[in-house]
């Protein structure tokens, strides 16, 4: 791999053009064939050896040469790439599936949970607070009103508590938010264009493209072949950390079976659902209901979901079953997990339709288009956040992010900048779910929001980098914060 | 001299009012205002010692008015009772009133027996009736959540008042059990010192003997009916039986709790979380306006241990904080089918719960994990009932354990 990597990289900014100009010329003439910009004759070489096989070395077209390369378009992505950006950094995004958002839009986690501390101050801003106010302009999002935040009132927890679990935490009103994932998915791509980013949707990135330590670039797949994305510095966003074996970088995987993390979730939406008549049905017949989603858990079905709330979807409500799983990056349980999730999913709609009022005409309008993963790699960076930095009474000097903490004494999560760097490998930083962090710190903070926060932070500072010329490791830290409190991102002091 | 004294005991029967409005108005007093209020009754002194045992700092006050008595007849009505105060007044209203029941027996008399032999089986039946108590209760208006809990904590005091208005002094002279009490006393005490003045040879003695002859049967019968009714009762308490009915902290043994509580409502006063209520139903005929806990928005706070250091007769027993901690109230349990753990995450209720009795756990045959309680750990205390967002039944819920495996 190496040796073709090392060719690649004294590429010019003239064969880029010869590159890009053949290829669009290529679709011009609309040719239907073979558009593989790998040539034929280095394909499919390979040694067969029993068990594995040995690839043959292969040519692989640099598509594009850019500054920050991210990849992987979920929260954690679209907050590096737009932080990026935003920092003067010539950025490339490279999405799998046909949209942005990740966990946020195609895996129907449609909940931007707790961004207030407990008392009810915000402490969670920045591209989040800005994906809710854009989001706001199409009635796309739902949440408790500002000045209601941190209310203890009886009366008001219990409406929200009652609109959703998430608005309401430890008998107070917070700060969390329904979101509408078509929406999202739409403004996601506003705000590429806007910061002109170069996206690459259906583009798998499976490589990191490594000189010693030093990651240089990304292979991806997709239709097009396989091709390479150079850059300064690389975003691995994947959320499970899929470029970190590729990269040399240590990484952990074990989580306890017990743990919120270790689940998968299939996510679906039913339609056309008479909620007044369910919830009359439920005040009056409580005993009954209870009854009967006993009889439904027996079936294999689950019972429980939340309430849309979003503007005309009166009659939408969202369903989030889990399924525990050995790996959440293992190919055979996705599988096996979409494969029963869907199987489920019928049982428990049948169900509903039958023995519950009020889903007598509903239907199944939508299933996740990924599925809903919760914890896979995580990277071991310069610093590893433990379980104890909960009880952290000043935060680090590389404070990025802070996070609500639900614990009463320690209200507040600090992290620190070094938990996005992998030990060990330069120009590399992780922005997702896979931070440098043990199995309890993930377990609590590796939420859409708080990836979005990574992600923001870590743009930021692959901007300054990338402008500064240096690894991102060595960046100014005091830079770096003045930049995401410019940018929004609340921080200490 | 004669209207001096009487004004001077009006005095005294006026400050007694003061004193007990004092007592139980909803300041913010100590804990045990309350609870010496009703233990100032005898009757309740008495019936609770030799049922429950529950000796304390009040009964001695109680066991002073009972000496008393024995020397000057009804003094507690006659200087202390602020029902009986009340009362006259209000009968006052009506002086037209003829006592229509004068000669009909002295049913409190017979509660009195009946309860006292109750007491000594365990069970005193009508220990409920007396006054005190019943006034007491009248103060709890104003902890009341709703209309029914309004009806329950009058409903003692305004049958006494309708009584009064309609029958004069009915109540104070024929019914109350504290009265009576006063009265077998003072015959009790009259009968000895004549006995003891000149044994054999006064007539007035034989005829007192006499006098005292045929009540004396019928007592034996109310004694002889107090300790079958107490068994009886207690045998067919039942409301052991129903798992979801939950007592205060401290509380004894169900088919004795029935009958040892007073309906005082001291414990529901007590309570800062407002979790007791006085029941309706659910823990059967014989558990009517007795305590029950209800944990919809509160639960029983681990650093109080209020309710128990309130109650008068023992029917919830003294726990310091400590104690009260170990009391288990029952055994929270979790339904998966309306938990949202399994859903969206939630963990709410390991938060709440103040002694970490509450884990995930791995179960290789379902493959799924859960929320499960810890009995060792788990009290019953509530907390992750009254926390668990599920709304209208809870997903997790305290239920008493009928039976300990």
């Amino acid at each position: 791999m190496k040796s073709s990597v090392e060719h690649n990289i004294g590429i010019t900014r003239r064969d880029f053009f010869k590159s890009t100009t053949i290829t669009g010329a290529a679709i011009a003439a609309g040719a239907g064939g073979m558009l593989f910009p790998v040539s034929a004759s280095s394909a499919q070489q390979a040694a067969i050896t029993g068990k594995t096989i040995k690839e043959a070395a292969r040519e692989t077209k640099v598509c594009r040469t850019a500054d920050v390369v991210v990849v992987g378009g979920g929260p954690g992505g679209i907050g590096a790439a737009v932080s990026a950006a935003r920092n003067g950094a010539d950025t490339v995004l490279i999405e799998r599936y046909e949209h942005l958002g990740g966990m946020g839009t195609g895996g129907l986690v449609t909940i931007i949970p707790a961004m207030t501390d407990i008392t009810g101050k915000q402490v969670i801003a920045g591209i989040t607070q800005e994906w809710i106010e854009r989001l706001d302009k199409r009635d796309g999002a739902d949440y408790p009103k500002k000045e209601h935040w941190g209310s203890t009132d009886k009366k008001l927890v219990e409406y929200y508590n009652n609109r959703s679990f998430f608005y309401a935490t430890g008998n107070r009103v917070g700060y969390s938010a329904h979101i509408d994932a078509e929406i999202s998915k739409c403004l996601f791509q506003d705000m590429m264009e806007e910061a002109k980013i170069k996206t690459y949707l259906h583009s798998w990135g499976t490589e990191p493209i490594m000189e010693g330590n030093k990651a240089r670039g990304v292979i991806f797949e997709s239709k097009s072949g396989r091709q390479a994305v150079l850059a300064k510095v690389v975003i691995d966003s994947t959320g499970d950390g899929d470029l970190l074996p590729y990269a040399g970088a240590e990484f952990e995987t074990h989580i306890e079976r017990t743990m919120r993390i270790a689940n998968l979730s299939f996510s679906y939406w039913i339609d056309n659902v008479d909620l007044k008549k369910y919830e009359g049905y439920k005040k009056s017949n409580a005993k009954e209901l209870s009854e009967k989603m006993r009889e439904l858990r027996k079936l294999g079905g689950s019972g429980g979901f939340l309430t849309s709330n979003l503007k005309n979807q009166e009659n939408v409500v969202w369903c989030f079953p889990r399924y525990a799983n050995t790996c959440q990056y293992d190919v055979e349980e996705l599988t096996r997990v979409e494969f029963l999730g869907r199987k489920e999913m019928l049982i428990t709609h049948d169900f509903f339709k039958k023995h519950v009022p009020g889903f007598e005409k509903s239907f199944i309008v939508l299933s996740n288009m990924q599925l809903g993963t919760r914890g896979g790699r995580r990277v071991i960076g310069d610093y590893v956040v433990k379980k104890e930095d909960m009880n952290l009474k000043t935060p680090f000097n590389d404070t990025i992010a802070i996070f609500p903490n639900l614990d009463d004494k320690n209200p507040l999560m600090y992290m620190p900048y070094r938990c996005l760097i992998p030990r060990n490998v330069d120009n590399m930083l992780v922005a997702c779910r896979a931070f440098s962090s043990d199995a309890v710190i993930n377990d609590s903070f590796n939420l859409i929001h708080h990836c979005v926060s990574l992600g923001e932070a870590a743009g930021a500072a692959a901007a300054q980098a990338v402008n500064a010329g240096i690894d991102v490791r060595k960046v100014d830290i005091k830079a770096l914060q003045a930049t995401l409190k410019k940018q929004g991102v609340i921080l200490p002091g | 001299m004669n209207r001096e004294r009487q004004n001077m005991r009006l005095y005294v029967r006026l400050g007694c009012l003061l004193i007990t409005i004092l007592l139980l108005l909803p300041l913010p007093f100590w804990v045990y205002s309350s609870r010496i209020f009703v233990q100032a009754s005898p009757f309740v002194t008495i019936c609770t010692i030799l049922a429950g045992g529950a000796l304390w700092l009040g009964s001695i006050l109680g066991l002073l008015f009972f000496i008393i008595s024995l020397f000057r007849k009804r003094f507690f009505c006659r200087h202390v009772c602020p029902v009986g105060l009340i009362l006259d007044t209000v009968s006052g209203i009506r002086p037209s009133v003829k006592p229509w029941w004068k000669g009909s027996p002295l049913i409190g008399r017979y509660i009195v027996f009946l309860t006292l032999a109750g007491a000594i089986a365990g069970y005193p039946i009508f220990l409920w009736m007396d006054p005190l108590a019943l006034l007491n209760s009248a103060f709890n208006v104003y902890k009341a959540s709703n209309l029914s809990s309004v009806i329950i904590s009058i409903s003692g005091m305004v049958i006494l008042l309708l009584l009064s208005l309609t029958s004069g002094n009915l109540w104070c002279a024929c019914i109350c059990p504290l009265g009576a009490t006063q009265d077998i006393l003072d015959d009790t005490a009259s009968f000895c010192r004549r006995f003891i003045k000149k044994p054999e040879t006064d007539a007035k003695v034989k005829n007192g003997y006499k006098e005292l002859l045929p009540s004396t049967r019928r007592v034996f019968m109310a004694i002889a009916a107090g300790v079958g009714l107490a068994i009886l009762t207690k045998k067919v308490g039942h409301a052991e039986s129903r798992d979801s009915l939950l007592r205060p902290p401290g509380a004894i043994k169900e088919d004795e709790f029935t009958g040892l509580c007073l309906r005082c409502g001291n414990c529901v006063r007590a309570c800062p979380s407002g979790i007791i209520h006085p029941d309706t139903g659910s823990s059967g005929v014989l558990g009517f306006f007795t305590p029950v806990l209800r944990f919809n928005k509160e639960y029983c706070n681990e650093n109080c241990n209020a309710c128990t250091m309130a109650c008068p007769s023992g029917a919830l027993k003294n726990l310091n904080l400590e104690q009260k901690k170990r009391y288990v109230i029952g055994i929270a349990r979790v339904d998966m089918s309306l938990c949202l753990w399994g859903m969206s995450d939630c963990n709410t209720c390991i938060r709440a719960c103040p002694f970490e009795a509450i884990k995930i756990t791995w179960d290789e045959e379902a493959y799924e994990s859960y929320p499960a309680v810890d009995p060792l750990k788990c009290n019953g205390c509530g907390a992750c009932e009254a926390y668990c967002p599920t709304g209208d039944i809870k997903a997790i819920r305290v239920w008493k354990q009928i039976k300990t495996n």
